[in-house]
């Protein structure tokens, strides 16, 4: 079975406690750890999920790491490259949480302001992803060659303008940052309503679900979007295993802060979780053959 | 590691503060090509960490990390891999302990939460090692990844710096912190429309180091009003020393103390055990990087006028030169300046122009570690700065070769720091806080 984690920081959550959590869920046989920082959870903690997942890089070597990024605010550009550069650091176990909505604290923090209603989020949220996919897309393989002997760094015929435009975004392009071990991060986004899975379900790769339902819904949006149950770290472990079952789920997602990380970790190996081989997270979540690259939007 | 005590009158004796280029294989351009260097794998994160941890060992106060967000088509700055740059300090973190690693943001295309919870975060991360160098874009390339047709005026674009800086300097200022909840900050002016409460703790030091580069006036100001630390250029000693005593003045004008602000010189060291091997290592990046290019057409670029129709064994046509309107106007200043004043014909500017990269806006240095030592003690003591940015040719060759060979002596000169006298950005500046710098009319 699939486990993965989603780690809450908090007002306690100081460097070593994460990296220690992180290390734990590694050593648990978690296929990736999702760190949710203020703009999901209203808790301030010290950290911010993308630049905390470029520290885990780092101190951690087998974990996919998913960092939490707004796909309505701030640049779709500035974002593809975040995780390009998690992805090469952590040698392709990177992963995006998309984050569709409006937080407390984002409402009137940005240029651009949500006053549209919520499918006018997810309807961005799907053009932002879109306008990454293109820019993790924009270098063919083997366009980064450098050549000491001709002084050719690249090959610019092969790498290319995405010159997107909406109403709402103008992104020329190609990505600044030559192709990572994953080509992309792994798209994850959790789904609580109907509306959300018909939207997210073509967009992502993952979705995240509260229940049966909903899970349903996902399979019904996209079939090939691989479904997990978000359940709290303390859930027991049989009653876990029954829902997942019940949801059709193809594993689940753990919630957890660095105070339960632990517990997380116990469920996980109680679930024999393994990661698929490989090294990367679409390796450790069974995605390797079928992730796409380029737009997966409509 | 013993720690010196503090000096009594650091005025006395003044101590160098030094700052890395970090980079890959160098800010030269032809460094990449050089026989030693590791093109196996890009970005190479492991040539990072090496320079960066060889810059701890030499006792630097910082590395730091330039950035332009747009692919650079073509081969005439090909060699710097561009990778987000708090993203890079926060993986170089776990290298370090002491020294403060300066990581580019552009203030045309962010927005200051984002950039204010992101660097809160790798202020964090880093222990309160961060500091972050402002840039006002320029290009229209680069406005074209962030849903703009063209670049902003050159007014216009420091004007949105200062209200950027503004911005998110008082979103740190207002911060949470461990003991207290953050207050709502409400700013609406002409770039920015702001009314929140940052949701990431409060930065170590109420907010990283501010750097700034830039030689207009615009640029000069705007870090007079903010910045902890300048990195400057000056090819001849009477310009750097203007420069200097330009900064200081400025700062004074708005009330600051001139100690307050470090102006760190740009200076490309190529080192050698010999004067011959260092002028050796020079030629063959220069070599290097230069074979096969179109030289003029890099140089028309940056002056913006195609220089194709004219003799290229002659001068610039100074008189039809246009004022560059994309472009960098630095740039387009020195070079203009400097085939004025060398006689330069129009293929010697373009090679200028085209070899070395940034190595031209700073002042080169060639020769064995006395010699670079001499020529850093010179313009030291002759009031051109407080430090230098060792614009690093090649790495790690240049950072392993200054560590090893100019530290010892400069520190035997009394001229550079035996020990660290902390692992915060605020020890290595001497300084016991860092002033919040919130403009006083909305403290």
């Amino acid at each position: 079975m699939i486990v993965t984690a989603q780690l809450a920081l908090g007002p306690d959550s100081t460097l070593p406690a994460v990296e220690g959590a992180a290390r734990g869920l590694e050593a648990a046989g978690v296929a990736a750890v999702c760190v949710l920082d203020a703009a999901d959870t209203g808790a301030v903690s010290p950290f911010e999920s993308t630049t905390l997942c470029g520290r885990l890089a780092s101190t951690t070597s087998e974990i996919g790491l998913v960092a939490a990024g707004s796909a309505l605010y701030g640049f779709p550009y500035h974002l593809a490259r975040r995780l390009a550069t998690v992805d090469h650091f952590s040698d392709g176990r990177s992963g995006w949480m998309l984050r569709t909505g409006t937080a407390t604290s984002e409402v009137s923090a940005y240029d651009w302001r949500s006053t549209l209603g919520r499918t006018a989020e997810l309807h961005r949220a799907a053009e932002y992803t879109e306008i990454a996919l293109e820019l993790w897309n924009s270098w063919e393989d083997g366009a980064q060659y450098p050549d000491k002997a001709t002084g050719d760094y690249k090959d610019d015929s092969r790498i290319h303008a995405i010159a997107y435009r909406s109403l709402a975004f103008r992104v020329e392009g190609p990505l600044d940052v030559p192709p990572s071990p994953q080509r992309r991060p792994v798209l994850l986004a959790e789904v609580g309503t109907a509306e959300e899975a018909a939207y997210l379900a073509p967009v992502v790769d993952v979705a995240l679900v509260p229940d049966a339902a909903l899970a349903a819904a996902v399979q019904e949006g996209d079939p090939t979007t691989l479904v997990l149950l978000v359940l709290p770290a303390d859930t027991p472990a049989a009653e876990a295993s029954r829902r997942c079952l019940d949801a059709d789920a193809a594993g689940v997602s753990l919630e957890c802060s660095t105070d339960t990380a632990d517990a997380a970790a116990a469920l996980a190996a109680a679930f024999g979780a393994t990661r698929g081989p490989g090294g990367t997270l679409a390796a450790a979540l069974g995605l390797a053959e079928t992730l796409t690259h380029g737009g997966r939007a409509a | 590691m013993t720690r010196m005590h503090p000096t009594k009158h650091p005025e006395m004796h003044p101590k160098m503060h030094l700052s890395l280029n970090l980079t890959e294989y160098g800010r030269h351009s032809g460094g990449w090509r050089h026989a030693a260097s590791d093109v196996s794998r890009i970005p190479n994160l492991a040539a990072y960490r090496h320079a960066v941890r060889t810059a701890e060992r030499g006792l630097f106060d910082q590395a730091f990390i330039a950035d332009t967000p747009v692919h650079s088509w073509g081969r005439s700055s090909a060699t710097t891999t561009r990778i987000d740059p708090l993203e890079i300090a926060a993986a170089l973190s776990t290298e370090t302990e002491h020294i403060a690693i300066i990581a580019t943001l552009s203030t045309s295309y962010n927005e200051p939460f984002d950039v204010a919870r992101r660097a809160a975060s790798v202020d964090a991360i880093t222990g309160g090692r961060l500091g972050i160098n402002y840039v006002a874009s320029t290009g229209d390339a680069t406005a074209r990844n962030f849903h703009r047709a063209r670049q902003l005026p050159h007014d216009q674009r420091y004007a949105r710096s200062n209200e950027f800086i503004e911005v998110a300097t008082k979103l740190w200022a207002n911060a949470p912190t461990a003991g207290r909840s953050g207050s709502r900050v409400e700013h609406h002016g002409r770039f920015f429309d702001v009314d929140a409460c940052l949701d990431v703790r409060q930065p170590m030091h109420g907010r990283p180091l501010i750097v700034q580069a830039g030689s207009s006036a615009e640029g000069r100001d705007l870090a007079a009003r903010w910045a902890d630390a300048i990195y400057a250029g000056g090819s001849t000693l009477e310009r750097a020393q203007e420069y200097y005593q330009d900064i200081k003045a400025r700062a004074v004008a708005y009330g600051r103390d001139p100690d307050s602000i470090k102006v760190l010189l740009g200076i490309a060291p190529f080192l050698g055990d010999t004067a011959e091997e260092a002028a050796e290592l020079q030629a063959v990046l220069d070599a290097n990087h230069a074979e096969g290019a179109d030289l003029v057409g890099h140089l028309s670029g940056l002056l913006e006028y195609d220089l194709r129709a004219h003799d290229p064994e002659g001068p610039l046509p100074f008189d039809l030169l246009p004022a560059v309107k994309s472009a960098s106007v630095s740039q387009a200043t020195l070079f203009t300046r400097m085939a004025r004043e060398e006689s330069l014909t129009i293929a010697e500017t373009a090679y200028r122009s085209y070899v070395g990269g940034l190595a031209n806006m700073q002042f080169v240095a060639t020769g064995t570690p006395v010699h670079v030592a001499d020529v850093m003690e010179e313009w030291f003591r002759a009031g051109t700065c407080d430090g230098y940015s060792i614009v690093a040719p090649i790495l790690p060759q240049t950072v392993d070769a200054f560590v090893d060979g100019v530290v010892p002596i400069l520190q035997q000169r009394g001229l550079f720091r035996t020990a660290y006298e902390g692992s915060t950005i605020t020890s290595h500046f001497g300084l016991s806080a860092l002033d919040p710098r919130v403009p006083a009319a909305v403290a």
